[in-house]
């Protein structure tokens, strides 16, 4: 752990008031991880060996549908988060590529799920947040799927 | 309109004739139209007020004006969507189409005099801000933000004036709800987008489809805008134009008199109702 990566998970958004303590072991499980732009940072169907959260760059979140071209269906930003997928120990749903060089704080996904079997506190921490930016995604899939700017004849 | 101006205008169903002298074509399904007076001129024209547009026989409907010049030239940006703003899509440089108006409330430039502006607009809703937005970003606020969504890159409006804004200092953000990988955007809502860039505005103005909007102006109310300081611009079915006919009837409102422009805190309201 560097005293950058701790201080850049303080001022995280996703991590924002989080106790120094968590903060502490979250900074212990984590590391920097840069992407190129146009490189993979997750593919559909591995099974997810960190939490991101991103800190510069754009990463988009792709869908590859057979006879069509890939689709970007979200970009998440810095101070945004990649997936939950890890918290449920099951695989990527989706691709997700680096739009531009993205930089992330990249935390281990099995000794994250590992620390907040340790710690009800860290769980409860993660949960909660994780459910903010579900609830988020929701309400954003919901807007789309109604195709708000579309018009009816 | 009170009776005494209306009783001044000799007739105000009548439409002006205008001669279209420019054709842009905006997005695969969307047209700007520069039209001149062939006669007298529309009387002045302020941002995010609305004319009625005759497409000689076929049909009258509200159009937004996106710009104005000298001269009484308008500019009209439509998208074709049914019979009458088909036949407007379609028309040619030297066609005649009849303009009345200008009509409604316009948006409160001044309020953003010295303030944090921030302006938000979906898809053909940034036609009705794009007047708005030019005389924001000339200058008055401390800080302009403007936050545009379109279901994809190329449903994107005015991207000369997206440019523009930027150049004079504007923090422009475009977000489409999906793109592939060219795109330099955000993919995502526009409400997500405001979201993202948090709180500090001071003054909102909202045009777009009206779930869009609300879900907006929630967001920004929700991070600490006043809502008597919000401003959303509001459609129903407008036809005569001079409050008359009802058709626009929004609770109290007359929208084609008491908005499309309408503050907030005027409306939360009356568009939870269901059936308005």
């Amino acid at each position: 752990m560097t005293d950058d990566l701790r201080t850049a998970l303080g001022e995280h958004a996703f991590f924002a008031g989080m106790e120094a303590h968590h903060l502490d072991t979250l900074a212990s499980l984590a590391t920097w991880s840069d992407h190129r732009a146009q490189s993979w940072i997750a593919r559909a169907g591995e099974h997810p060996d960190a939490f991101h959260a991103i800190v510069s760059g754009r990463a988009g979140i792709e869908i590859n549908s057979p006879g069509r071209d890939p689709l970007i269906v979200a970009t998440v930003h810095a101070g945004g988060v990649i997936g939950w997928s890890w918290f449920f120990d099951r695989q990527w749903q989706f691709d997700v590529i680096a739009l531009d060089d993205v930089r992330s704080i990249a935390i281990d996904a099995r000794r994250l799920l590992d620390a907040c079997g340790d710690s009800d506190g860290l769980r409860s921490e993660i949960t909660v947040r994780l459910l903010q930016v579900v609830v988020s995604r929701l309400e954003a899939t919901r807007h789309q799927l109604v195709d708000v700017y579309g018009h009816v004849r | 309109m009170s009776v005494d101006e209306l009783a001044a205008v000799a007739d105000p169903m009548t439409p002006t004739p205008h001669r279209v002298v420019g054709v842009v074509a905006e997005t695969p399904d969307v047209v700007t139209l520069k039209v001149e007076p062939v006669g007298g001129a529309l009387g002045a024209i302020r941002p995010g007020q609305f004319v009625m547009v005759w497409a000689f026989g076929v049909g009258e409907i509200p159009v937004s004006v996106s710009d104005v010049a000298d001269g009484g030239a308008v500019a009209l940006t439509v998208r074709g969507v049914g019979a009458v703003s088909d036949a407007i899509v379609a028309a040619r440089l030297g066609d005649l189409l009849g303009l009345r108006g200008p009509y409604g409330t316009a948006w409160p430039i001044a309020e953003a005099t010295g303030r944090d502006a921030l302006v938000i607009a979906g898809g053909l809703g940034l036609a009705p801000l794009r007047v708005a937005i030019n005389a924001l970003a000339n200058g008055g606020p401390t800080r302009l933000t403007v936050v545009m969504g379109a279901r994809e890159p190329d449903q994107v409006l005015f991207a000369d004036d997206l440019r523009r804004w930027r150049s004079l200092g504007a923090d422009v953000h475009v977000t489409v709800d999906t793109a592939d990988r060219a795109w330099d955007g955000s993919v995502g809502t526009a409400t997500e987008l405001v979201s993202r860039l948090g709180q500090g505005h001071d003054v909102v103005f909202v045009c777009g489809p009206e779930l869009m909007m609300t879900s907006a102006a929630r967001v920004a109310v929700i991070q600490g805008a006043d809502p008597r300081r919000v401003w959303v611009s509001l459609e129903r079915n407008m036809h005569c134009g001079i409050a008359h006919c009802g058709r626009c009837q929004l609770g109290p409102l007359l929208l084609c008199r008491d908005g499309a422009v309408v503050c907030w805190d005027r409306v939360t309201q009356l568009l939870r109702e269901r059936g308005r």
